[in-house]
């Protein structure tokens, strides 16, 4: 028996002591260049979180879109490891890379560009954290190795300030900025000098409306400040901010798309086109083999080309978030100071002289998708013995006792069924025309837009604001936003007008809450109250008018009413403006310090 | 000879699965840990819903640390099942409506214990009364300040159609913010619950600054 068994563990050892065939060694990756940029491609597919293609869901959580197929979400508070992340194996593969690419043999300037990048992804990951989880270990170029033995403490680093963080992700910036090209990549898809600026710009701002705004939140900070910013440091990082933000506009190759005469149209290429002109850093896909099923997920019912749709819809709050050509109250006009329906030819109508960024960012009844015009239409009002009644069905029911269609294959509807839209609206913005992108099988490659011209306007206005600049200069970087959507030019503006030409602007963009976190209003806004606007989802149900007779007969009213699948208000606790640290984390780390409120 | 062996091996492996494993389970713990959470020996009123409200048991001598959340119920009282030993009672800062301290209140469980853990509220309201004339629902309370340190963010009277009534599950409410320290008046149109709900349940609360949880009657009124 014991025999067997030694014979069975001791035959073969040739065999275990094989090189592997699968596995390249350090030597052999840093000779070649395209092994290099294959392992730079993995970083590269390893930094998205958040709101992105990734958690179709992700698109939901906030006040841009509900969930829509199957039955209603029942979420009622954001977790405390709402879109966590600490990925600490990243930093170390890209350490392990950049050790690698300094002792390479690559040519000098090839190894500078390489590690700016790596530097620059190192950069970006560090800043996904901070934005969670408030200061963070900074490890630095060091690449950590336990040996058996050593003493653990070692590895174990403390959390960095709030600040010194920032002031890491700002600093790293600077450098890979230095190390990198100026021109444009293919595809926006590989970091360039302005990739690297733009992160410093986006972070200064984030750090500088933390030190400026947590004030309000006078609990959210720890006593070694790992949370929280001194007020005095705003200054510093609003005119880091500032001065980034305009050497972007005024000298990078980028700048807003405005190539197509149909603003509607326009604003949905420039965020969603791979001909865009300002697209300075994307996740990008490509058919075949990196495609993502965002465009499947959500596409409007009656356009789809497989069974799937409707997955994430957009809200009545954000389609009302857009203003009008010419007021700045977007509200939609439903009905009459009386109360009474607004009756309506066409259902377009409801929505003519809206900014027309709401034509490219959400499909809303009675506008085109890809050719097809896409009408919403919830039910027929009809008249029964002079009293107005209502009669809904399910998708694509038509009787001609209510002349023809009663609801559309589009919805909305209430029903709990799958795949049917609950909202009256759906998303356009990185919705891909291409019908065949919608099926399961071959998915669409529309790229996600991490950065934008549009953004470093905006960064300007709002750093510049908190500066003191004068209004006319600030006024002048936001209206050329407002320009290119067709509505009226402001002649001051203020921070609650950035706030929200954010919000439409960058509207399913992983923007909106990130801006609410870092300006300490988010528990103002999703707070949770039954009865406050901005925190509970509505809908917007389109009724077409039967009365024969009627002069109001085939036209069109709207009905605004909560969500039915949107179960809870939002509600944003103070808790939630940084993420818990994993107990697991501590267990491994006890030197990390908890968070506030945890 | 060689099938020999392979019937030897299996027939071993048999034996091995049979005898080798007992049942190392461990039986589930039996000792019940409850109490409540109270301020001079008055139980508080708190949001039960939702795991909103909670202690946290730790225990020292294991490699890994984790805590076990107690949740409260709105009565303030909690239960846990646990095992015999020694244990670390604490609270979350700013999770509760009381001053975040950081006393630890150790305890020994053996069989059932009870023990109550004591907290400083900002405020404590006393003298609540609910009231219904018609389809209207008014309450009164007083306001008695026990530490200023922060104010008085909102006082609310809410109505639901289940025994669960806080911030998160009501049907109706009515909010005023602004108030001071004294007596202070809500009255609230409950028409429509009180014809359509075949139970009615009211229920006042206090939300101070910076912290998300109130402060509620410990009780909530059966109107219906």
């Amino acid at each position: 028996m014991s025999v067997c068994l030694v014979c069975a563990f001791s035959s073969c050892n040739k065999f275990l002591d094989r090189e592997s065939q699968a596995i390249f060694t350090d030597d052999q990756i840093f000779s070649d260049q395209n092994m290099v940029k294959s392992v730079l491609a993995n970083y590269y597919g390893r930094v998205s979180w958040g709101q992105q293609f990734g958690d179709n869901g992700s698109f939901a959580m906030l006040d841009e879109a509900g969930f829509s197929s199957g039955s209603p979400n029942n979420m009622q508070e954001f977790p405390n490891d709402f879109w966590r992340m600490y990925d600490y194996e990243l930093v170390r593969n890209l350490n392990q890379f950049i050790v690698g690419v300094r002792q390479s043999t690559l040519d000098e300037n090839n190894k500078k560009s390489i590690e700016g990048e790596a530097r620059f992804i190192r950069a970006w990951t560090y800043f996904n954290m901070i934005k969670r989880l408030g200061g963070v270990p900074l490890v630095g170029d060091k690449v950590y190795d336990y040996t058996s033995g050593m003493d653990p403490a070692e590895l174990q680093l403390s959390r960095a300030t709030e600040a010194e963080s920032y002031n890491y992700v700002i600093s790293e910036c600077t450098e890979a900025a230095k190390m990198l090209g100026s021109d444009k990549t293919v595809n926006s898809a590989r970091a360039n000098k302005w990739t690297a600026l733009a992160l410093k710009a986006r972070a200064s701002l984030y750090a500088a409306s933390i030190a400026k705004y947590n004030y309000k939140t006078p609990d959210v900070k720890t006593a070694g400040n790992e949370v929280g910013i001194p007020a005095l440091e705003a200054t510093k990082y609003y005119q880091t901010a500032y001065e980034t933000a305009l050497d972007i506009i005024n000298s990078s190759p980028y700048a807003l798309y405005n190539a197509n005469p149909d603003k509607g149209k326009n604003f949905y290429l420039a965020v969603t086109s791979k001909s865009s002109n300002e697209v300075i850093w994307a996740k990008d896909y490509a058919y075949p083999g990196e495609t993502h099923s965002f465009t499947n997920n959500n596409i409007a019912s009656s356009v789809r080309g497989d069974i799937d749709a409707n997955f994430v819809t957009p809200v009545l709050n954000l389609v009302e978030a857009f203003e009008y050509t010419n007021d700045r109250k977007g509200d939609l006009k439903t009905k009459t100071a009386t109360g009474d329906y607004i009756y309506y030819t066409n259902p377009e109508d409801l929505f003519a002289n809206k900014d027309a960024r709401l034509y490219g960012t959400v499909i809303y009844s009675g506008a085109d998708f890809a050719g097809t015009k896409i009408t919403y239409q919830a039910g027929v009002r009809y008249k029964e013995n002079g009293a107005w009644k209502t009669v809904t069905g399910s998708p694509g029911a038509s009787n001609d006792k209510f002349g023809g269609l009663i609801t559309s294959e589009d919805g909305p509807t209430t029903s709990n069924d799958m795949y049917v839209n609950k909202t009256g609206f759906n998303i356009r913005k990185f919705i891909d025309e291409n019908k065949d992108a919608s099926t399961r099988g071959r998915g669409s490659d529309i790229w996600f837009v991490r950065f934008r011209y549009a953004e470093f306007l905006l960064i300007a206005a709002e750093a510049g604001l908190e500066l003191g600049k004068p209004q006319a200069e600030l006024t002048g970087y936001v209206n050329k936003i407002r320009e290119r959507a067709g509505i009226q030019a402001l002649t001051t503006i203020s921070l609650n007008d950035i706030i929200q030409e954010r919000r439409v602007e960058f509207a399913f963009e992983d923007h909106r809450y990130w801006d609410l976190k870092r300006l300490r209003i988010a528990h103002e806004i999703w707070n949770g109250s039954a009865d406050n606007y901005n925190a509970v989802h509505y809908a917007l149900f389109p009724y077409k008018i039967y009365a024969p007779g009627d002069p109001n007969d085939g036209k069109w009213v709207f009905e605004k009413q909560k969500s039915s699948h949107t179960l809870y208000p939002r509600n944003f606790k103070y808790q939630n403006y940084y993420n818990f640290i994993d107990q697991n984390w501590i267990n491994n780390n006890p030197k990390l310090v908890r968070n506030p409120y945890q | 000879m060689k099938t020999f062996f392979c019937k030897l091996i299996v027939s071993l492996c048999l034996l091995l699965g049979v005898f080798a494993c007992g049942k190392d389970n461990y039986d589930a713990p039996q000792s019940t840990l409850s109490g409540h959470v109270t301020y001079n020996s008055k139980p508080l009123g708190l949001r039960g819903s939702n795991q909103s409200v909670y202690l946290q048991l730790w225990q020292d001598g294991y490699q890994f640390r984790s805590p076990i959340n107690v949740y409260l119920t709105q009565d303030g009282s909690f239960s846990a099942k646990l095992f015999d030993g020694k244990y670390k009672l604490v609270t979350t800062s700013g999770n509760g409506p009381w001053l975040s301290s950081t006393d630890t209140l150790l305890v020994d469980v053996k069989g059932n214990t009870t023990v109550d853990y004591q907290v400083k509220p900002y405020y404590m309201m006393s003298n609540i009364t609910y009231n219904v004339q018609g389809n209207t629902l008014k309450a009164s309370f007083d306001i008695e300040t026990i530490d200023a340190s922060r104010t008085i963010d909102l006082v609310t009277l809410l109505v639901n159609d289940t025994k669960f009534v806080d911030l998160g599950q009501y049907t109706y409410k009515i909010e005023q913010t602004g108030i001071n320290v004294g007596h202070v008046e809500l009255e609230l149109d409950i028409k429509d619950i009180l014809t359509k709900s075949a139970a009615v349940y009211a229920r006042v609360g206090l939300r101070v600054n910076g912290i998300t949880e109130a402060l509620y009657d410990s009780e909530p009124k059966k109107l219906k």
